[in-house]
């Protein structure tokens, strides 16, 4: 895979806080976005905006699923998206899981995926890292149907 | 009935008795309540019914109240409530479920360990002292370091059900006091009594713990507390410095002693 | 070799070219063409009748007649192909892989669940179908028929927060990553759309980063290829989630 120093898609940015922006009457929705990049295979585990943070670690489709995804699961949290069927090179996201929890200290992992079975292989790769890693964090999965309800809500065994 | 939802159930019951057995057919044991200050409205919150059971729970208490009034009760069948190893926890609740297992074994011994004391006896006196050691180190201070210290303070401590817990530990300690003074002066009835009474004290908050307080808490806590919880406990284990493994050979040994006495 | 055997028939008046049942076929034995299904060769088709259970229109039979021995070898042979050649659709798994699965529902009016589940009260989400994937959605796919069709960078609805509101919402949405993903077969797959679904107008929703900008350009040499008609905008997003730009790329 090419290195990507130079594309801006995956330069490293701490999109920086700032005030509430909902402007009321225009229905303004502010972002709560506060990174890029977000794909798996483009971000640095130990970037500073995962240290010590909850994460999220989200299939590619869950967010055209789930209405509510950024508000309700983004808010307060860094993210990062895969897609567990058809995504290559996945070996490499074990590894990166397992430096958030050793190198990142994440505080949580939040793993949301779709109902469909090729989307199991998401948490599947997290409770892979989970059992290598020499840091323990909790883990939870939520798995959302394609009409947008969430069907199971669990923590993993440490 | 809507004056009474706001009524604590110590009351309620007092007033009309047969709403303690509807409560005990779903599970909810607030009859034998020493505090019994939680109000009406928030007993089945706390015990996570169904959005059926509770219609059929509350249509119940109401004939109680109201007998001469008609009240559709709902046809519905009604499951029993999950027992804790159904239950799943956050990582941290799960911890203190675990070391409630060991303290459960421990409880689980005591009829055989009263059974043939000899209070005369320094190695059976050290049985006891060993046990109550156990509990002191184990459960008060490894455990409580983390579910009172720690866990509770994540909640308002006016809570009814957090006031039902503290007072349990308070009970709890007393016997303890009780079981020591007893030995103190080899009197067997005493440290027996205290001991059987302890250990059904033990064994019925344990359970209040497991299935009903520790599930709530996980319902009333985000992810993020969660995973702070998980650190803070971490953190102070190693602050406190022994491992449980020391207890959980402590357990082991008094198992095989007593068990090989039965056979 | 022609020997007597249970063998599938398809019933070209039923059928209605909604390729719901190639999906189903394990062995990759069916094929949408000129708007039918079609057996691509007797010799992969096991005549088990999966593919039965998948047809609304009842389009599917298993008969028994002289046809070409079912060849285990032929199959693997032409899923491999098949994957090479197009690297879209994965080849269906047995058991008729519900990723896959073409789906069509009407967005929920409310969520029963919302009320009980302190935690997740969702927004009302827009999505009226599955799959989404533009790799997984056949161009033969129902809820395309006549749709105005929203064509997505994956990260989009990530950094934009109303996306279901301000751009899903009535929409057939078609997401990937130009990025990282094989657009070559995307062009083939945007064409085909293009030329027999009869799509009203496309909306391609991009993130601000320069890799994101190959979308547009896939979408508008598939519009060309197709040698259709179709009002096609592009939407670019910034990081920060708001809409930097917006432009009609064809009127």
């Amino acid at each position: 895979m090419k290195t990507f120093e130079g594309c801006p898609g995956s330069k490293v940015m701490q999109v920086l806080d700032r005030e509430e922006r909902t402007e009321e009457g225009t229905g303004k929705v502010q972002s709560h976005l506060r990174q890029w990049p977000i794909q798996l295979h483009l971000i640095s585990p130990t970037a500073p905006y995962y240290q010590g943070k909850d994460v999220l670690l989200t299939a590619d489709c869950v967010g055209y699923a789930l209405g509510g995804f950024h508000r309700d699961f983004l808010k307060g949290k860094s993210i990062a998206i895969a897609c567990p069927k058809l995504d290559e090179g996945q070996d490499i996201y074990v590894e990166k899981i397992k430096s958030w929890f050793e190198d990142a200290k994440i505080n949580t992992l939040t793993v949301l995926i779709m109902q469909v079975p090729c989307c199991m292989g998401l948490l599947n790769l997290a409770q892979q890292a989970s059992q290598i890693s020499k840091s323990k964090v909790p883990v939870k999965y939520l798995v959302v149907g394609i009409q947008g309800e969430i069907l199971q809500e669990e923590w993993v065994a440490v | 009935m809507e004056a009474y939802l706001n009524r604590s159930i110590k009351e309620v019951i007092k007033e009309f008795p047969t709403v303690e057995s509807v409560l005990d057919e779903y599970g909810i044991g607030c009859g034998p309540c020493a505090v019994g200050s939680c109000l009406l409205k928030d007993i089945v919150e706390i015990h996570n019914l169904s959005a059926g059971e509770e219609r059929e729970l509350m249509a119940r208490i109401a004939q109680s109240i109201h007998p001469d009034r008609e009240i559709e009760l709902p046809q519905k069948p009604r499951k029993t409530p999950a027992k804790a190893h159904e239950i799943k926890y956050s990582p941290p609740m799960k911890k203190l479920v675990d070391e409630h297992v060991l303290i459960k074994r421990w409880v689980a011994l005591i009829p055989e360990v009263v059974k043939d004391i000899d209070l005369e006896s320094e190695e059976e006196r050290g049985i006891i002292c060993d046990g109550i050691d156990f509990v002191r180190s184990y459960a008060d201070k490894f455990h409580h370091a983390k579910e009172e210290e720690i866990l509770f303070k994540y909640f308002d401590e006016n809570l009814d059900i957090l006031k039902v817990m503290q007072e349990d530990h308070q009970r709890a300690r007393n016997h303890v006091r009780a079981i020591l003074a007893g030995l103190g002066l080899k009197d067997r009835e005493v440290v027996a009594q205290h001991l059987i009474e302890y250990g059904e004290l033990l064994s019925e908050h344990i359970r209040k713990e497991d299935e009903i307080l520790l599930p709530w808490m996980d319902r009333h806590l985000s992810i993020s507390q969660v995973g702070e919880l998980f650190s803070k406990f971490n953190e102070v284990e190693e602050k406190i410095g022994f491992t449980p493994e020391k207890y959980l050979h402590f357990i082991d040994r008094l198992e095989r002693r007593f068990t090989r006495k039965e056979g | 070799m022609k020997i007597t055997r249970k063998i599938i028939r398809i019933d070209e008046e039923k059928c209605d070219g909604c390729g719901l049942c190639v999906p189903s076929c394990a062995e990759g034995a069916l094929q949408i063409v000129d708007g039918k299904a079609r057996l691509i060769s007797e010799k992969f088709c096991d005549g088990l009748g999966a593919c039965l259970g998948e047809c609304p229109n009842d389009a599917l039979r298993v008969i028994e007649r002289e046809a070409e021995d079912f060849d285990e070898k032929a199959v693997e042979e032409n899923l491999k192909a098949g994957e090479l050649a197009k690297g879209e659709e994965p080849s269906a798994m047995a058991c008729g892989c519900p990723s896959t699965h073409i789906q069509t529902f009407a967005p929920p009016k409310a969520h029963p669940q919302a009320e009980r589940t302190a935690t997740h009260r969702s927004a009302k989400t827009a999505l009226s179908h599955w799959p989404v994937q533009i790799r997984l959605v056949p161009a033969s796919a129902p809820f395309l028929k006549g749709a105005d069709l929203l064509v997505v960078a994956d990260c989009t609805p990530v950094a934009y927060p109303s996306f279901h509101q301000d751009f899903l919402d009535g929409k057939v949405v078609m997401m990937g990553c130009p990025k990282f993903d094989e657009t070559q077969a995307y062009i083939q797959k945007f064409a085909d759309i293009f030329h027999t679904a009869g799509i009203k107008s496309v909306e391609v929703v991009t993130m601000e980063v320069p890799c994101c900008q190959g979308l547009p350009a896939i979408v508008k040499k598939g519009l060309e290829l197709s040698g259709k008609k179709i009002p096609l905008s592009q939407v670019v997003i910034s990081t920060r989630g708001e809409v930097l730009k917006t432009q009609r790329l064809v009127a």
